[in-house]
């Protein structure tokens, strides 16, 4: 009977995979697309190291040269230094081949200086002093920024999901009617309102502002986290509390360690999130800045910050090329754990 | 007194001899299990609770009370003024200038949009369900855009558009080809939209293969066994089972109309063409300035008349959604 079953399981296989036109179809758009889009990264990634003369000679398809010349006196990088300072041979040398990158750093740091009403006070501008940017306080500001707030959006409908599932007073019912209202209503146009009430708490302009506002439990993963404590039996808890375990200890050494992956999966999604995001820090962070941020300003807002097209390619590689390392080792765990409405184990 | 002493004390007693014990003290419980898991609780969820009430409740009161508030500038500073017409004129006024482009642009985009990488997602999803060649990797790369940042894949794009092709095409023609996203709005159109198809392609997959990934075996199975391909399987299986999915997604994306900026910050700044400008485009922009007086019709929108502009979308949305919502699971394919 097993055997037969096998037998049939087989057959079915082999006939699902018995490739129809539209399958075909299917399959040849995607292999444009992979290879367009495959192209497109590879293209960029090398473009990024080609001088800006080639790049002006239209060679957009080659891969860049670095002749003897160009490392001359004589030649194309002759005195250039990132700062625009003179340079020996030696120098140039070693800031060849990165020559566009060590442009993109050093036109990275600035003063920020975007004005806003602090405490909503209309009549009176605030900064008065500039925010000076440096290139490490742009990395530190990215990894603070990405981090925190992605533990934070992760943790909180996790306790909060937890707490709702195993203490069933009326107060957990009201949590989740209210999840499911946030999410089904569609809400435009209140970022005014936020802004004013950032501004009103002095919040705004600070990281403290963003980590407050990520401070909420009423998203998917409040649902995500309810269901799945839903599941895991009472006994754990209830075998700590025996033991003279308290509330909060069950909660973060007993209860919590079983969503870990869950808890790391979704960090780690808003992790790469806040890292690509530019648009948030624009609108409620204006001075400081983040590499995704400052990147989009020197090459798109201001663009003749970094001059030439290779400059600006090598500039969106510094984003990108972080993410692609990350997701290469970890996409089994981004990918692997989202399912409908969800994650699971 | 050391361990080995207690033992030997304890030793020496004589096992018939009853041993004195010390009336034991049983401070009594200040808190019953119920109060402390009730304190904890409580806790727990004041925080989050607080956060909740502050950030969605009060911004959501407030911007509602903002579409009905103007401020402007006296002799005295600025001064708020309570007028339920005013900033709902001056949304209308600005619309009207812009000549409606703002809706019908992004209406438009969404419409081509959903018919096509909406569409195609749910057809790679059933692709790589299936398991059929290279489905692993193709969810690799279908997913991929969404982990690159915009700013990146709009600056690459951006660049073959204005440099690459027009270079390409003198090359092979000899003929001069102007930037591809500057020049005539309706090619500058064509390219955005083609630009947010094919990084969309992957828009949902997770989603759409975890819900087909959870469609009962054996029910495929007994299909199969009855013959049928893998086209009859979408349509008469797959896609009644997942039907509820992608009305969800349907619904909740309905708001995107109002709020897609159709990548146009990202590829232009501040200085994107008024042609294509869309409603979201114009809202996000208009925010980030933060102007709170002025006049509207002529400049933009005002801090005031966003909020006011979020009011009237709401008002739109909310009935549309629950329209759409029911037309869908009456018009989709049937379980049975």
């Amino acid at each position: 009977m097993a055997e037969n079953e096998v037998v049939v399981r087989k057959a079915l296989k082999s006939k699902n995979r018995n490739l129809n036109p539209f399958i075909l179809l299917l399959f040849t758009i995607l292999v444009i697309y992979v290879v367009v889009f495959t192209y497109m990264l590879v293209w960029a990634f090398y473009n990024s190291f080609k001088p800006a003369a080639q790049w002006g000679e239209r060679q957009f398809m080659q891969l860049p040269v670095y002749t003897n010349e160009m490392w001359s006196v004589d030649g194309f990088f002759q005195g250039i230094d990132a700062n625009g300072s003179n340079v020996t041979n030696r120098d140039i040398y070693f800031k060849g081949i990165f020559y566009n990158y060590t442009k993109v750093v050093a036109a990275m740091p600035g003063k920020a200086r975007a004005e806003y009403y602090a405490g909503w006070n209309l009549d009176v501008k605030m900064p008065k002093q500039a925010y000076n940017n440096t290139f490490f306080m742009i990395i530190f500001n990215t990894l603070v920024y990405s981090i925190v707030g992605s533990v934070i959006i992760g943790v909180v409908p996790c306790v909060v999901g937890y707490v709702a599932a195993k203490y069933p007073y009326k107060f957990s019912t009201l949590l989740y009617v209210i999840t499911l209202f946030v999410m089904i209503m569609p809400l435009v146009g209140t970022e005014p309102a936020r802004i004013k009430l950032l501004c009103r708490l002095y919040l705004f302009d600070t990281m403290w502002g963003d980590w407050i506002v990520n401070f909420t439990f009423a998203n998917m993963y409040f649902l995500v986290f309810l269901a799945f404590y839903q599941g895991v039996s009472g006994t754990y808890a209830e075998a700590a509390e025996v033991d003279g375990a308290s509330q909060l200890r069950t909660m973060v050494q007993i209860i919590m360690p079983l969503a870990s992956k869950m808890i790391m999966t979704i960090a780690l999604i808003f992790f790469i999130g806040r890292w690509n995001n530019y648009t948030t820090p624009l609108i409620y962070m204006p001075n400081i800045w983040m590499i995704s941020y400052r990147l989009y300003t020197i090459t798109t807002l201001n663009a003749n910050t970094l001059g030439d097209d290779p400059t600006k390619i090598a500039a969106a590689m510094i984003i990108v090329v972080p993410i692609v390392i990350v997701f290469i080792f970890l996409k089994d765990k981004i990918m692997g754990n989202i399912s409908m409405g969800g994650l699971k184990e | 007194m050391n361990n080995n002493t207690v033992e030997m004390e304890q030793n020496n007693v004589p096992d018939n001899m009853e041993q004195p014990t010390a009336p034991q003290y049983n401070p009594p419980k200040i808190l019953t299990r119920k109060t402390k898991r009730l304190i904890f609780y409580s806790l727990i969820v004041a925080l989050p609770f607080l956060q909740f009430l502050i950030f969605y409740v009060y911004v959501n009161i407030d911007s509602i009370l903002m579409a009905f508030r103007v401020t402007k500038l006296e002799q005295g500073g600025y001064v708020e003024y309570w007028d339920f017409t005013a900033n709902f004129i001056g949304v209308y006024d600005f619309l009207v200038a812009r000549q409606w482009k703002p809706i019908t642009v992004a209406a438009r985009a969404y419409l081509i949009s959903f018919f096509t990488s909406g569409i195609f997602s749910i057809f790679f999803s059933y692709y790589v369900y299936k398991k059929f060649m290279f489905s692993g990797l193709f969810k690799v790369f279908l997913y991929l855009p969404s982990m690159v940042s915009s700013v990146v894949l709009t600056l690459v794009f951006r660049t073959i558009c204005n440099s690459v092709i027009p270079a390409m095409y003198y090359d092979a023609t000899g003929e001069v080809l102007g930037p591809l996203l500057m020049t005539d709005p309706n090619q500058t159109f064509t390219m955005l939209v083609g630009y947010s198809i094919f990084f969309a392609l992957g828009g949902h997959i997770l989603m759409y293969t975890g819900t087909m990934g959870g469609i009962n075996e054996s029910v495929v199975e007994s299909a199969q066994l009855d013959g049928v391909n893998p086209i009859q399987e979408f349509i008469f299986i797959t896609l009644p089972l997942i039907w509820p999915t992608f009305v969800t997604f349907t619904v909740t994306g309905l708001a995107g109309i109002f709020t897609n900026q159709l990548g146009l910050h990202t590829f232009f700044g501040d200085g994107a063409p008024t042609e294509l400008a869309t409603l979201g485009y114009e809202l996000f922009v208009w925010t980030k300035k933060g102007s709170i007086v002025g006049n509207s019709s002529d400049n933009g929108l005002l801090l005031s008349e966003i909020s006011a502009t979020g009011l009237v979308i709401m008002a739109v949305i909310l009935p549309t959604a629950m329209g759409l919502k029911k037309l869908l699971t009456k018009l989709g394919p049937s379980v049975d």
